[in-house]
């Protein structure tokens, strides 16, 4: 017992001083961090005013001082661009360019092949905002590397948007694994209708459903509408998460053509095609449709019927009459409620915009 | 620069004396200015008969007025350049003097210890007086440069007031300081680069983070302008829009909506709601200025 | 006689002081787990533009249900908080769960609400709603007003009537950050088909200073025992869940803050009213569920999100709270006991349940017999002084560094407290917390006990209801 509690008491001797020296830690931690915050944000904030008024100043002279005075402040200045950067367009963001050129650019160039990770970050994420085409080359080498890093060079890659770097984007899309695929959204999305031709290719290609799925999805959202008879096809592939993409596509591209496709979507066999399906329909607004979303009224499955009461909805004077049919039958009496609640909603909308 | 500016003769006079000739600089010369001149007195003559007729003619020289201030600004710039050159000489100067006085107040120390030592070179004091004189007149001028060319920047404003049906008291100073434009933002970064731009010219500019606190300012000041960003804390811009129009005993102020939200239905939403304009985020505060003007012109 | 109580007394001594090692070692591993995970999460995320994912346009829409129960003085202050997150499309459902006061009348005030004929789908049981309000100028918000069933059934009401493929149980007494949506989201964007639920850490606003619906200023409350429990919810979320998520083993996502999947939650037969730590319940059925039927899944824990909550700062408040904490605890165990030690369960079943049962759950008890004996011995003359003394300084001295761990590990998160004096405070309160505190919880919560002994017969009845048979989807 005695060894025991000389073992004990030793352990509590080493717990208090191993608890002493976090707390010493700690408490240097921020000491260090205080002073390095406050340097920081007296400088950024000197640096910000300078920069505001090299802004509003016309010609790039002001700019091309301020670079040249805070060259020795690589850290603030970063910041401070990537703060602007996102916020601006036009030539003051010409101007921001003018002190990322002088200042930050050899820096930046340098980190793309640094060993550590946030430094290539960092410089990827700058070079989102500045990139020039003589820099494409050192980018395309980053679609090597981690996920983080890789989909920052994407972004940068795709503010260039040219025939030679679009396809890079694809092909790290193709490439990449699943989990970060969804970062590649808002940079095909954001390339708009430039997108087509590689999408168009891309579906063409044996890539994971998936992404398959995303890209219908993206056709969609943007939309692109010169890939209808691309995505068309996809409408009887086997696999359902593709044909509830198509289906929700179908409705983003409003072509009135797609009416008789999505009507036969409306009785897949999946609960969910049919949903996408009618919800298309209903976005569609076409009167072919009247007779699809009536029976979807009574479809066994929930969302179906809230999608083809919307639809009704907003077919018009052809709809409401429709709802008032529904609402007055007896055979189903939750569709009849359903209908009622329709109706009563169009009522409080017409008053909110008629009061 | 050698800026040779004659108004009419209602207006001042500034005359530029030849004693100390100031570099020439190695851009463009000055003949032109004195073009701009003539063209003024005449255009002050045709904005006082203000024939309807005449208004296509002053809309072209409208036209020249505004290539002739662009180029103008160009010259502003590097009289600007040349001002920042003054200052750092002007800097320079004042440090070789202060050299100067400490030598002067060591040289009396040794002369109290030793033997009276070498007196300080008048010479060196004489002509090192006389740069700076001379220095210190170039800034005068640029100044005056400076000043003159502000308020060229308000000439089509002063021209479309003389031209329109006389209102009382429309012709007073310079327009864009009466204006009170409130900028309703939460994002920092965007509320520091307009209310500078703003500032710059010379409008009187709010701020709030968050609808509430534009609200009072609404309340309290009264602006002439909202500049309004959808994602607010506490209600969003969408209802802030639709409060200012149950709000407002009269009509409420006309607000643009600076937003980051670029899908159709917000911008049909926001204009429906009662935004005059929408303005895409990352935005160019340039665009914005302009738009604002115009708004403010198309109002008057 | 007193020779088998020497004898007892020793065995207990070493079997207590085993159990004190592996429970504090665990504690420490995983405070080194949570130290590597929130390192990770913070590389990960420091580049990553958040105005992106607002942006984009196929982002996955949320259903937030905050239940509300006499919460008249602020719950008009809470919704419009809750309306006013950035996250590009969710919906707010408020359900009134039979409050007496004047709560729905406040919010039917404030935001115009226009009573409907709504119907829905009653997928999972729950007491009658007596109205379903929306609100016309702001299209995201819907008012529930039902009958009172308690949180449990108040949720089953918000999910019968969600529209969106997420939902968020919150507190409506909870702030949450703007941005606390787009941050949890992101593991459903990284791993849609797997992820499950995701939760997120709880703060205290206890002594914070608010502004328009969200918090300008963090310092330390002023009352003690909310100090006390500062540290409490620090070695719990940041020391603990971050590294129980790394290990697979988390086995609650706090009622206060929690994202799940709706499609999942009501396959499993949605909250169980008769539970009363339902948060806990809700995560191991869940699990159960996807266990049972083969489904790869993932519960994630991120160190980023961050819901405020407040905590009672009056002892006896306290102590009806973690009374009801662990008669919950108790109960959620009692009706999934077939799980623990149950290989078929995976982790969950092997390592998580029984490390609750063991260290959580009868914790407190084995420290209160331990009290117990001590005081004997001291009556009977047995006690070893010297062990006595060293093994309760020794207990101080773990304690306290579990406690300064978990405050290393909140100077890495993101809000940190901003006075150096306000974390050296804290430090000695890491000590003293080992003197009053723990003694206090573990009487009430040993107390739990016996009160769940005593209203078991009650729920007897009510605990009938199996959710066995499949529910036809969804």
């Amino acid at each position: 017992m005695n060894r025991l509690v000389i073992f004990i008491r030793f352990s509590v001797y080493i717990l208090i001083l191993f608890a002493l020296l976090i707390l010493l830690y700690i408490v240097l931690r921020r000491v260090y961090q205080r002073v390095k915050d406050k340097r920081f944000r007296r400088r950024y904030l000197r640096i910000e005013g300078e920069l505001l008024n090299a802004l509003s100043t016309p010609g790039p002279a002001s700019a091309v001082r301020l670079a040249e005075n805070y060259k020795k402040y690589p850290n603030v200045l970063t910041k401070l661009l990537l703060d602007y950067a996102k916020v601006l367009s036009g030539p003051e963001k010409e101007r921001l360019k003018i002190v990322y050129r002088i200042a930050l650019e050899k820096k930046s160039l340098k980190d793309l092949t640094s060993m550590r990770m946030i430094r290539r970050l960092r410089a990827t994420r700058l070079l989102g905002f500045f990139i020039d085409p003589l820099e494409m080359d050192s980018m395309i080498k980053l679609l090597e590397d981690k996920p983080i890093v890789r989909l920052a060079a994407v972004q940068a890659i795709s503010q260039l948007p040219t025939t030679e770097t679009l396809p890079l984007v694809f092909k790290a899309f193709e490439a990449d694994s699943c989990p970060n695929i969804h970062s590649y959204i808002n940079v095909i999305f954001s390339l708009g209708g430039r997108a087509e031709v590689h999408i168009r290719e891309a579906l063409k290609k044996p890539i994971s459903y998936e992404k398959i799925a995303l890209l219908i999805e993206l056709v969609g959202a943007i939309p692109i509408r010169s890939l209808y008879p691309d995505i068309l096809p996809f409408a009887g592939c086997p696999e359902k998460e593709i044909r509830i993409k198509t289906a929700r596509a179908l409705g983003g591209l409003r072509i009135p053509d797609s009416v008789p496709v999505l009507i036969r979507l409306a009785s897949d066999d999946a609960w969910e095609v049919q949903a996408q399906a009618v919800k298309s329909l209903g976005k569609l607004k076409s009167p072919e449709a009247l007779d699809t979303l009536a029976t979807s009224f009574f479809s066994k499955n929930w969302y179906v019927r809230f999608n083809a009461r919307s639809g009704l909805m907003n077919l018009g004077e052809a709809g409401v009459k429709r709802l008032e049919v529904i609402a007055h039958q007896t055979t189903d009496a939750y569709a009849a409620a359903m209908a009622a609640m329709a109706l009563h909603d169009l009522n409080l909308s017409c008053e909110q915009m008629n009061p | 620069m050698h800026i040779k500016v004659v108004v009419n003769k209602k207006a001042p006079v500034v005359q530029k004396s030849d004693k100390n000739p100031l570099p020439e600089p190695s851009r463009e010369k000055s003949p032109f200015a004195e073009d701009h001149s003539s063209l003024m007195l005449v255009l002050e003559e045709d904005a006082q008969k203000a024939a309807p007729g005449l208004e296509k003619e002053m809309q072209d020289r409208l036209a020249t007025i505004s290539e002739l201030k662009i180029k103008l600004e160009k010259l502003v710039d590097s009289a600007l350049d040349e001002f920042a050159k003054v200052l750092a000489l002007d800097l320079r100067i004042s440090a070789l003097e202060e050299g100067r006085s400490r030598k002067e107040v060591r040289r009396r120390q040794n002369k109290a210890r030793q033997a009276p030592g070498k007196a300080a070179t008048p010479e060196e004091f004489v002509s090192a007086e006389q740069e700076k004189e001379g220095l210190q007149q170039e800034m005068e001028c640029l100044q005056t440069v400076k000043h003159l060319l502000k308020s060229m920047n308000n000439l089509p404003d002063l021209l479309a007031v003389a031209s329109g049906p006389s209102q009382p008291g429309a012709r007073s100073g310079p327009v864009n300081g009466k204006k009170k434009i409130l900028i309703v933002e939460d994002d920092p970064v965007s509320r520091k680069l307009l209310n500078h731009f703003l500032e710059k010219e010379n409008y009187t500019v709010l701020t709030a983070a968050s609808a509430e606190e534009g609200f009072q300012s609404i309340a309290r000041e009264k602006p002439d302008l909202i500049l309004l960003d959808i994602m607010l804390p506490g209600a969003d811009g969408f209802q802030f829009l639709s409060r200012l129009k149950e709000n407002e005993p009269g009509p409420p102020p006309p607000v643009f909506v600076i937003s980051s939200l670029a899908q159709e239905s917000d911008i049909v939403k926001a204009l429906q709601a009662g935004a005059v304009d929408y303005i895409l985020k990352p935005f160019s505060p340039q665009v914005i200025l302009v738009k604002i003007s115009q708004l403010f012109r198309s109002s008057r | 006689m007193i020779g088998l109580f020497r004898v007892l007394f020793h065995i207990f001594s070493y079997l207590v002081l085993i159990y004190f090692l592996l429970l504090n070692g665990f504690y420490l591993l995983f405070m080194v787990l949570s130290f590597f995970g929130i390192s990770r999460y913070r590389h990960r995320t420091e580049y990553i533009r958040l105005e992106e994912l607002f942006l984009s346009p196929l982002a996955k829409p949320i259903s937030i249900i905050a239940p509300a129960h006499n919460e008249e003085n602020s719950i008009v202050e809470n919704v419009r908080n809750l309306l006013s997150l950035e996250y590009p499309k969710y919906e707010v459902i408020v359900v009134n769960d039979g409050s007496k006061d004047s709560t729905l009348e406040k919010l039917i005030e404030a935001f115009s609400l226009r009573k409907t004929q709504w119907v829905f789908r009653k997928v999972v049981d729950h007491k009658p709603v007596r109205g379903i309000y929306i609100c016309p100028a702001n299209p995201k918000l819907i008012v529930v007003d039902k009958v009172n069933g308690k949180k449990a059934d108040a949720m089953n009401a918000g999910l019968n009537i969600a529209h969106y493929p997420l939902f968020c149980a919150v507190d409506s007494d909870c702030l949450i950050d703007r941005d606390c949506l787009l941050k949890v989201v992101r593991p459903f964007l990284e791993d849609p088909e797997r992820t499950a639920g995701v939760g997120g850490i709880v703060r205290l606003i206890n002594g914070c200073t608010v502004k328009s619906g969200q918090i300008t200023k963090i310092s330390l409350p002023q009352n003690i025992l909310a100090r006390f429990q500062i540290l409490e919810y620090f070695r719990a979320f940041l020391g603990g869940r971050i590294g129980m998520s790394l290990i697979k083993s988390i086995l609650i996502i706090s009622g206060a803050f929690g994202v799940f999947r709706k499609d999942l939650v009501l396959k499993c037969g949605g909250y169980r009213p008769a539970s009363i730590g339902e948060d806990l319940d809700l995560v191991i059925r869940l699990r159960k569920y996807l266990h049972d039927h083969k489904m790869p899944y993932a519960l994630h824990f991120l160190p980023d999100p961050i819901c405020w909550t407040e905590v009672p700062e009056t002892l006896g408040a306290l102590g009806r709270q973690r009374n009801r904490w662990h008669r919950g605890l108790i109960e959620a165990f009692m009706y999934n006991r077939r799980m623990i030690f149950n290989p078929r369960y995976g982790v969950t079943g092997l390592f998580a349940m029984p490390f609750y049962l063991i260290f959580e759950l009868f914790g407190p008890l084995i420290e209160l017999v331990g009290y117990a004996i001590f005081i004997l011995c001291l009556f009977l003359n047995l006690v070893n002084y010297p062990f006595a003394i060293t093994f309760f300084l020794l207990s101080v001295a773990l304690g306290t560094l579990l406690s300064v761990a978990a405050l290393l590990l909140e100077e890495f998160s993101l809000r940190r407290f901003p006075r150096t004096s306000d974390v050296l405070l804290m430090a000695l309160f890491c000590i003293l917390e080992n003197i009053f505190y723990r003694q206090y919880l573990a009487f009430v919560r040993g107390k739990a006990f016996i009160d769940f002994l005593h209203g078991k017969k009650e729920w007897g009845a009510m605990d009938k209801k199996g959710f066995s048979e499949e529910i036809p989807c969804p």
